[in-house]
């Protein structure tokens, strides 16, 4: 969901809830001009929201409700408790609507038939109708009913005088035969719609008198939470149903709808919920805010709790995870297997409050991204440039502190992009390119790290001028051989800028150097492409969280060391065989494909172990797979990631350390650093 | 044999009964004729004979005729048997 459609929803929830409290507060203490101007301006503010987002039917159901509460206004009719029952359920009505077009889901059948008659319900209290809501009684006499001394048919006119009846349906099905049947028995019953002018409470209570011989039941028919619950109380469920469909009373498809729900409920055991409180004139006991709470609970809501709340709680599973490793090494040391097992057991749970907690502070990049829009269109607009940004991957996720610490960079980024990359409307026309310079920032995950992509489609980087400023500016020898990717990544070296004018959007060079150690400080990787006159496209390679890994714990010489596990592809023992068969070299093949090795004993001046099996972990970054060379494997291991001391900081091919559950440390591989170095060196070496 | 009382109600239905019921067994024709001449008034009881007797004739494939019957007794039958359902609800 982007950023306005999440606004909208939290606007209108508030909205929501505002109207909800000042119909609560109406149910209890009566009418307050106060409280009917509050819920008005709800609606009208939700419609007009609804509406720049063309969510039709939030707009119709918020204009009729806005529409009914401007006559109250008018004091064109007073709310009464149905108005005020009619009002809470259109408020529910409201919250589904908006919920769903937010999602970019459609109205179901069965939500476009509550939508419908809420309309008429609505509409009914314009018509001036005063609001009188349809209520069904379903009558069932009882046996005994004819020793009452009530004349049922007097009864059956009783109920005119509660209000208009539009239909009055028998139900003769248990009505025996005449060989069977026993005169003085009562076997019959009646379905009534009511436009009622009495709640139903006072209808019910206008039964009492024939309550030991007559079983009433009175509901919203348009509540199907209502019908469901009634046919799962009365006596006669199929002959009622058989009934409304002889007679028409209701739609097939929702009476289709009603039944499908008993009969889930039936075999599911499910308990219906109590029914909600029956509207009562005003001033009357309100019904309780709990089960009103219950009632209109909305199915999702989000909770906005302070980062440093999470990450406090992140800092103490970590420090679990290093006790519990502790317990585990103990376990083992003891020989202790029912130790063993309860901390596998508390490992595992831990792996889950870990993956649960990190999973709560993942959110998606299109929220930082769309902030971005109204900077590119302030920056083109400054600098007279036409640009057609586009937004990819939006709903990619990452750990909310790496977005924080990702929005300067990125907004340097595209400002770089736009300035210096993006040529004026009357260049691009010259060159045959169209007006509009393409600015594109894009997301995607890959390999258990997330990449990021600013790509534009303007001059590209001018090698020469590049080379040449880092040459006078004594970042490169004068000899120096780079290659295209070497000089591009220049932009990033301090003090560097090719802008020939200096503006207050880019070209001071002390940019792009903070962008790239701010990427570096989040365990990330830059790379360049550039191609003059073609574009440029700068790639950022971050990992997905900066807390807890899962790590897989090996030993070179006598020192652990912790390799992303997301970055393994596999383990192999490197044999004498294969030493053999490469003749020493620092290479393997593996399944036809060549693959350089990295000799951390050597990388590291580790003690070269002879009394051990060498072993291979074939790790991925990017396109790049080398093989590292270790000694011991030890396994999967929950890697909480301390930061390196001012003294090891900067060694290079080590991205932090961990404690393991002997207190020792092991320090984390920088597997990006330790590819590159490999690479570079293998091509240095060719 | 005709039923002979003004009215027709809990107070006699149970002669009222044993007398369709004699009248239904001793049916040599396709059609069951109800004469009810010289009944004023009915109430419920009677209401739910009638749907017995409907329901007879309709397992036994039998027409139902009802002859002579008062505008009176004849609206309350209508008021209690026939369904309401008015447009526009």
């Amino acid at each position: 969901m982007n950023e306005e459609l999440q606004l909208f929803l939290e606007d209108a929830h508030e909205q929501l809830q505002t109207m909800e409290n000042a119909l609560l507060s109406i149910q209890e203490e009566g009418m307050d001009k106060e409280r009917i101007d509050e819920i008005f301006r709800a609606m009208h503010t939700i419609k007009g929201m609804a509406g720049m987002f063309g969510f039709d039917g939030v707009v119709e159901c918020t204009h009729i409700a806005e529409n009914v509460m401007e006559s109250v206004r008018n004091g064109e009719f007073t709310l009464d408790a149905s108005h005020v029952d009619l009002l809470l359920r259109t408020k529910d009505h409201v919250q589904t609507l908006v919920e769903s077009a937010t999602e970019g889901l459609e109205m179901d059948e069965r939500l476009q038939e509550r939508h419908q008659a809420l309309m008429r319900q609505l509409d009914g209290i314009m018509a001036g109708d005063g609001g009188e809501g349809l209520l069904h009684l379903s009558l069932r006499f009882k046996e005994s009913f004819f020793q009452s001394g009530v004349e049922l048919s007097a009864l059956l006119r009783f109920v005119e005088d509660m209000g208009e009846v539009v239909a009055r349906v028998p139900v003769f099905d248990l009505v025996p035969d005449l060989e069977a049947i026993e005169p003085t028995k009562c076997y019959v019953g009646y379905e009534l719609q009511l436009r009622a002018h009495k709640s139903a409470k006072e209808i019910e209570e206008a039964f009492s008198f024939v309550e030991e011989d007559l079983e009433v039941h009175i509901f919203d028919p348009h509540d199907p939470q209502a019908f469901v619950r009634f046919l799962k109380e009365t006596s006669t469920p199929e002959e009622s149903v058989k009934a409304y469909r002889r007679h028409r009373l209701y739609e097939e498809k929702y009476l289709d709808e009603v039944v499908e729900r008993v009969l889930e409920e039936l075999i599911e055991g499910v308990e219906t919920p109590p029914p909600p409180p029956q509207p009562e004139p005003i001033p009357q006991e309100p019904p309780k805010k709990e089960e009103r709470a219950v009632e209109v609970a909305p199915k999702r809501f989000t909770l906005r709790v302070e980062s440093s709340k999470i990450d406090r709680l992140i800092n103490q599973i970590s420090e679990m995870v290093i006790a519990n490793a502790k317990i585990t090494q103990l376990a083992e040391e003891l020989n202790n297997p029912a130790l063993e097992e309860s901390s596998g057991v508390l490992s595992s749970m831990l792996e889950e409050l870990r993956n649960g907690i990190m999973n709560i502070r993942m959110v998606q990049v299109g929220g930082t991204f769309n902030k971005f829009r109204r900077v590119v269109f302030d920056i083109a607009k400054k600098l007279g440039k036409e640009i057609e940004f586009e937004i990819v991957g939006a709903e990619t996720e990452l750990d909310k502190s790496v977005i924080e610490k990702l929005s300067d960079p990125l907004i340097h980024m595209l400002r770089n992009s736009i300035d210096h990359g993006i040529e004026t409307p009357q260049e691009r026309e010259l060159r045959g390119k169209p007006r509009k310079g393409r600015v594109e920032l894009r997301a995607y995950p890959d390999a258990g790290t997330i990449v990021i992509e600013v790509s534009d489609d303007g001059a590209g980087i001018d090698r020469q001028k590049v080379l040449q400023k880092a040459i006078a500016k004594g970042i490169v020898p004068e000899d120096a051989t780079l290659s295209d990717k070497e000089v591009a990544m220049l932009i990033f070296a301090p003090g560097l800028s090719t802008a020939s004018e200096v503006s207050d959007i880019s070209g001071r060079g002390v940019g792009m150097d903070v962008v790239k150690k701010n990427i570096e400080e989040l365990r990330g990787m830059l790379s360049v492409e550039s191609e003059e006159g073609r574009g440029t496209k700068i790639t950022i390679r971050l990992p997905l969280t900066l807390a807890i890994i899962d790590g897989f714990l090996v030993q070179v010489g006598d020192t652990k060391y912790i390799v992303p596990l997301d970055m393994i592809q596999e383990c192999l023992e490197y044999t004498p065989r294969m030493k053999e068969r490469m003749r020493n070299k620092d290479y393997i093949e593996l399944r036809d494909e060549i693959i350089p090795l990295l000799d951390m004993r050597k990388h590291f001046n580790e003690r070269i172990r002879h009394d051990i099996r060498e072993n291979i972990v074939v790790v991925k970054y990017a396109k790049s797979v080398v093989g590292i060379v270790v000694d011991e494997l030890f396994g999967e291991f929950q890697t909480v990631i301390k930061p390196l001391g001012e003294v090891f900081r900067n060694v290079p091919g080590i991205s932090g350390a961990t404690i393991l559950g002997s207190g020792e440390i092991a320090l984390i591989f920088d597997i990006p650093s330790l590819i590159d170095h490999k690479l570079r060196h293998a091509r240095v070496y060719q | 044999m005709e039923w002979s009382e003004q009215k027709i109600d809990k107070s006699n239905i149970d002669e009222f009964t044993l007398f369709l019921k004699e009248k239904f067994k001793n049916l040599n024709e396709s059609k069951f004729t109800l004469d009810l001449e010289g009944v004023e008034r009915v109430d419920f009881t009677f209401v739910q004979l009638f749907v017995a007797l409907r329901k007879s004739c309709n397992q036994k494939g039998v027409e139902l005729e009802v002859v002579r019957m008062e505008e009176s007794v004849r609206r309350y039958l209508e008021f209690a048997i026939d369904a309401m359902v008015k447009d526009g609800r």
